[in-house]
């Protein structure tokens, strides 16, 4: 893989995607970069908006293997991980896998499930792995989860913990369309269009593509000057006072390896601050924790964020 | 006639010696300045007079007659005597109300605006505010100390430090002394500081070089601004080496941006420079018949200085001893004056300031005021006040030196002795004459009469020439043959050389704040309104801001009230003994559900809680049962006094047996 077929595919991806999503690029845009980046990707939008469509579009046109989970209250963690079923045959434990073990894991309404059971994508989300009865079993390459919840409904949701959160590389929030858009998508559906099929769609790119393409957005050069910038933003999430609890390293990881996805998508082979600006609020907003008088105040984490890359310097040339 | 001309000699000598410029003023008589200012300057008052004219100008319309070139003048005056005659005819009655109705609609309309304005200018500093509030924590902790060491990447040239020309100069400098990566640096910085001066980009530290390129405003230097950021961006952060190419591709677009902002800035001042500088050369003066830039011309000509005032007549500067005398021409019929600037006007003049007052005297400051009269004609015979003097200027010369100890304003204003003068002819407009106070001097009569038309008169250390109206110190006034003459002649007699004309707005004090200002430009109630918006606005939006304040909890005064009300009721019921049953009834309940399992004893259970005699306490209880079993036929005692003492008692007994149980 190199500069070129990066740009290529990438380009590629985002077209094949876009017969089917309309106006949502930002979106489409963001889930691509979380799945280079090997990052998972929470998408959070009001009902109707395209959340499920863009992941299930995304998993035939990455061709990778593709999993649902609908989150409910009584979902149990073996039924996410799998489980071991006595074979009466073979007299021994045999380990029936879950719906984790597919290269795209769509959990839709994650917030509907107990902490339990949100827990048990933990393991998977940060090691790609999943222990059961002691043993623990890889997950396939690539491996990304989308999940979708809804931010207006609060009865009979269970608000995801820091802890899970802060596995997501990103949080993408959907928004509704604009006037044109919206009447694209009707007419679309009044011409034929039937979301649940998508078969005439074709895979754009390989699993073995992906990776290529993961390993090769690794390798993009950043810059210290462009490192210290994304920690100066991460920390100083910990030292605004309408925020309580800041973003963690894992934060200024995760911008790191977005901005070299955006700049590995921009055919350059190094990282500019201009690659990290768009993705700061992405990783940051669901990372930090506003503090209660803020909350009350009406401001939300996006005003904060914005607020922090107003007043964080760019780096210029020495 | 001999009289007459030496009078004009002696007004002409007068000036000829007041003024500081010497010879070139005084070649000639006041007609012929006046001929020559009407032929070699710019009035036009007379030839192309305003098509509407003002009704103070359509007064002259009597000089403008025997005035020659002023036929344009009189025809004007001659169709606004016709059209005078139709006046209250149907239509304009029409046109009236529809006028009324209009300006109904404007105002509503205006106050509207008003509001909206204020809205949307408190909108964005509101939302400003209540952004500042929300950053300050952020602003005061992002000192340079706080951030971490890899975020300091300190400008060595900040983009907004100096002119573009000037970053550029330095990274030619820079390029040629074999720097290529700083010289980039200074390229860029030298484009965006061009840009930013064209309003195409705004430099800001938050903002990236991807943003100034997206965000530039100006189509065509977006492509150059991209290849200089793309080789910045290549050596800094991508780690390449400069090359003698990029360091050239670099110069060159920034060179072209750089030049493209000073020849835009070079054809901005131009289009200014023109439109400013072509209206102002071409306006005429002199265009009013009532106006007074004629009278100036010829007082200059005739040697004086003649200007307009510059600061209101509120805030005239006293003058003081050593002051040159300093007229002030007040035409009281243009010129509204306030209150306070005319009890100032009046402290000037005592202070030594010469005025002169034009119009009718009803309309003089209070102090100054004198009686309008009538006059029957309109010609007007104005003394020459050097004719006085026996021998004329040299004679006066010589007294003034004579009194060099004393202040040149009490010779100079000094009234002379009164002696038969020669007298110039001049014509007004309205037969209009004044009383001469007891201690003024007439030194202007209409002919024929002892009318006077003006006259001198000392107000402590200054003086005061009233005019009884303003015709000869107008345009027209004045270019009436013969009339200029009469003008200068009169003002001889306050033998000064600073004459300042008042304009309408200087009768305007002004305003001592920003708030007076707008009172008086109108806006008071608009004020008034935008500040109650803000508080509104401030109120509305700001409480959405607050902290939330905890709530006290309700104090507990439902039970106490309902014990006071019935206390209060018992008390207005003269049924203290009822009371006593109740609370004995209530007593006997409450202890005997704390008396140990088996006990029956209710005097014993409180004589051992209490540590009371067990006696008393058994008293006690007995009578207070007997109240409560009203049909026992115990004694209570005698009258209401004792029930009230037994309850408190009981009460005391209980209150103190369960407290000590909690």
């Amino acid at each position: 893989m190199d500069q070129s077929q990066f740009v290529q595919t990438f380009e590629r991806i985002k077209s094949q995607m876009a017969r089917v999503v309309v106006g949502q690029e930002p979106l489409v845009e963001g889930v691509l970069v979380a799945l280079l980046a090997k990052g998972h990707v929470l998408i959070e939008g009001a009902p109707g908006l395209g959340k499920t469509l863009v992941a299930r579009t995304l998993a035939v046109v990455s061709g990778c293997s593709f999993k649902r989970i609908q989150f409910t209250p009584d979902l149990m963690p073996s039924d996410v991980t799998g489980s071991s079923i006595f074979d009466r045959q073979a007299a021994s434990f045999a380990f029936i896998p879950g719906p984790i073990f597919a290269q795209l894991l769509l959990t839709d309404e994650i917030n509907r499930a107990p902490a339990k059971t949100q827990s048990a994508l933990l393991e998977a989300m940060q090691d790609r792995q999943v222990t059961v009865d002691g043993n623990s079993r890889p997950l396939p390459h690539p491996f990304c989860v989308i999940a979708t919840q809804n931010p207006v409904e609060s009865q009979g949701t269970y608000p995801l913990p820091e802890a899970q959160l802060d596995r997501f590389l990103v949080k993408l929030t959907v928004s509704d369309p604009p006037r044109e858009v919206e009447h694209i998508i009707v007419r679309n559906h009044a011409s034929g269009f039937d979301p649940s099929d998508l078969s005439a769609l074709t895979a754009a790119v390989t699993p073995e593509e992906l990776v290529a393409m993961q390993e090769y957005a690794q390798r993009i050069r950043i810059d210290d000057a462009v490192v210290g910038y994304i920690v100066d933003l991460v920390r100083r999430t910990r030292e605004d006072r309408a925020i309580e609890l800041g973003a963690s390293p894992r934060a200024s990881i995760a911008l790191l390896k977005a901005a070299q996805v955006i700049a590995a998508s921009e055919g350059r082979d190094f990282v500019t601050p201009d690659d990290v600006k768009p993705m700061v609020a992405p990783v940051l907003r669901h990372r930090v924790m506003l503090h209660p008088d803020a909350q009350l105040q009406g401001v939300t984490a996006d005003d904060r964020i914005a607020d922090i890359l107003r007043s964080a310097p760019v780096p210029r040339p020495a | 006639m001999r009289a007459r001309s030496t009078a004009v000699a002696t007004v002409i000598t007068t000036f000829a010696l007041l003024a500081t410029t010497g010879s070139a003023a005084t070649s000639s008589t006041p007609e012929h300045d006046v001929e020559n200012a009407l032929k070699e300057g710019s009035y036009t008052f007379c030839s192309r007079p305003p098509f509407l004219p003002t009704p103070s100008a359509l007064a002259l319309c009597p000089l403008a007659r025997e005035t020659p070139g002023c036929e344009a003048f009189v025809a004007v005056c001659d169709r606004a005597k016709e059209e005078k005659k139709p006046e209250k005819n149907d239509t304009f009655s029409f046109l009236g109300k529809l006028r009324d109705l209009v300006r109904a609609f404007a105002v509503v309309g205006f106050w509207l605006l008003v509001a909206g304005v204020v809205v949307i200018v408190a909108l964005p500093i509101v939302q400003a505010i209540l952004r500042a509030r929300r950053d300050r924590a952020v602003a005061d902790d992002a000192t340079p100390d706080a951030a971490p060491a890899e975020a300091q990447i300190t400008l060595a040239v900040e983009p907004d430090t100096s002119s573009a020309d000037a970053l550029l100069q330095r990274a030619n400098d820079t390029a040629r002394g074999g720097d290529g990566e700083r010289a980039l640096g200074l390229y860029l910085a030298a484009a965006l500081r061009a840009l930013d001066q064209r309003g195409a980009v705004r430099i800001a530290k938050d903002r990236t070089n991807g943003e100034y390129v997206r965000g530039c405003k100006d189509p065509a230097a977006r492509t150059p601004l991209r290849e200089i950021v793309v080789e910045v961006d290549r050596v800094q952060f991508g780690g390449a080496v400069v090359t003698p190419d990029a360091v050239a591709r670099a110069a060159s677009r920034a060179t072209a941006l750089v030049r493209n902002a000073a020849l835009a800035a070079l054809i901005v001042g131009m289009a200014f420079l023109a439109g400013c500088g072509g209206p102002k050369a071409s306006r005429a003066s002199g265009t009013d018949p009532a106006g007074d830039e004629l009278v100036m011309d010829l007082l200059r000509r005739q040697g004086a200085q003649a200007t307009r005032l510059t600061s209101a007549l509120a805030s005239l500067p006293l003058p003081k001893a050593d002051d040159k005398t300093q007229v002030v021409v007040l035409d009281m019929t243009r010129i509204e004056i306030e209150e306070e600037a005319a009890e100032h006007l009046v402290a000037w003049t005592e202070a030594g300031g010469v005025l002169v007052l034009l119009g009718h005297p009803s309309a003089w400051p209070e102090k100054l005021k004198v009686k309008s009269l009538t006059a029957e004609s309109n010609d007007v015979v104005v003394d020459d006040s050097n004719a006085n003097d026996d021998d004329g200027v040299e004679n006066k010369n010589e007294n003034k030196n004579e009194n060099d100890d004393q202040p040149d304003s009490e010779t100079s204003h000094e009234t002379r002795p009164r002696k038969p003068a020669p007298s110039i002819a001049a014509r007004v407009a309205l037969p209009q004459a004044l009383e001469v106070p007891g201690d003024g001097h007439p030194v202007a009569r209409f002919k024929g009469t002892e009318r006077a038309y003006a006259y001198t008169q000392r107000h402590g250390t200054g003086m005061v020439l009233g005019v009884a109206t303003p015709d000869l110190f107008t345009n027209i006034g004045v270019a009436r043959p013969g009339n200029a003459t009469a003008v200068v002649t009169l003002l001889g007699w306050l033998d000064a050389r600073d004459f300042r004309f008042a304009r309408e707005e200087d009768g305007i004090s002004p305003p001592s704040n920003p708030i007076a200002g707008l009172h008086r430009a109108g806006l008071g109630l608009g004020l008034w309104h935008a500040l109650a918006a803000v508080a509104v606005l401030f109120i509305g939006v700001g409480i959405r801001m607050t902290r939330p304040m905890p709530i006290p909890p309700p104090a507990r005064r439902a039970f106490a009230e309902h014990v006071e009300a019935t206390g209060a009721f018992y008390a207005r019921t003269r049924a203290a003994r009822h009371a006593l049953a109740v609370y004995a009834r209530y007593a006997d309940e409450l202890l005997r559900a704390r008396m140990p399992r088996g006990a029956s004893d209710v005097a014993a259970f409180l004589s051992a809680r209490t540590g009371r005699d067990a006696a008393a306490c058994a008293a006690v209880w007995d009578r207070a049962m007997a109240a409560r079993d009203a049909t026992s036929g115990v004694p209570l005692g005698a009258g209401e006094a004792n029930d009230l003492l037994l309850l408190k008692e009981l009460r005391a007994l209980v209150v103190a047996a369960t407290s000590r149980e909690s």
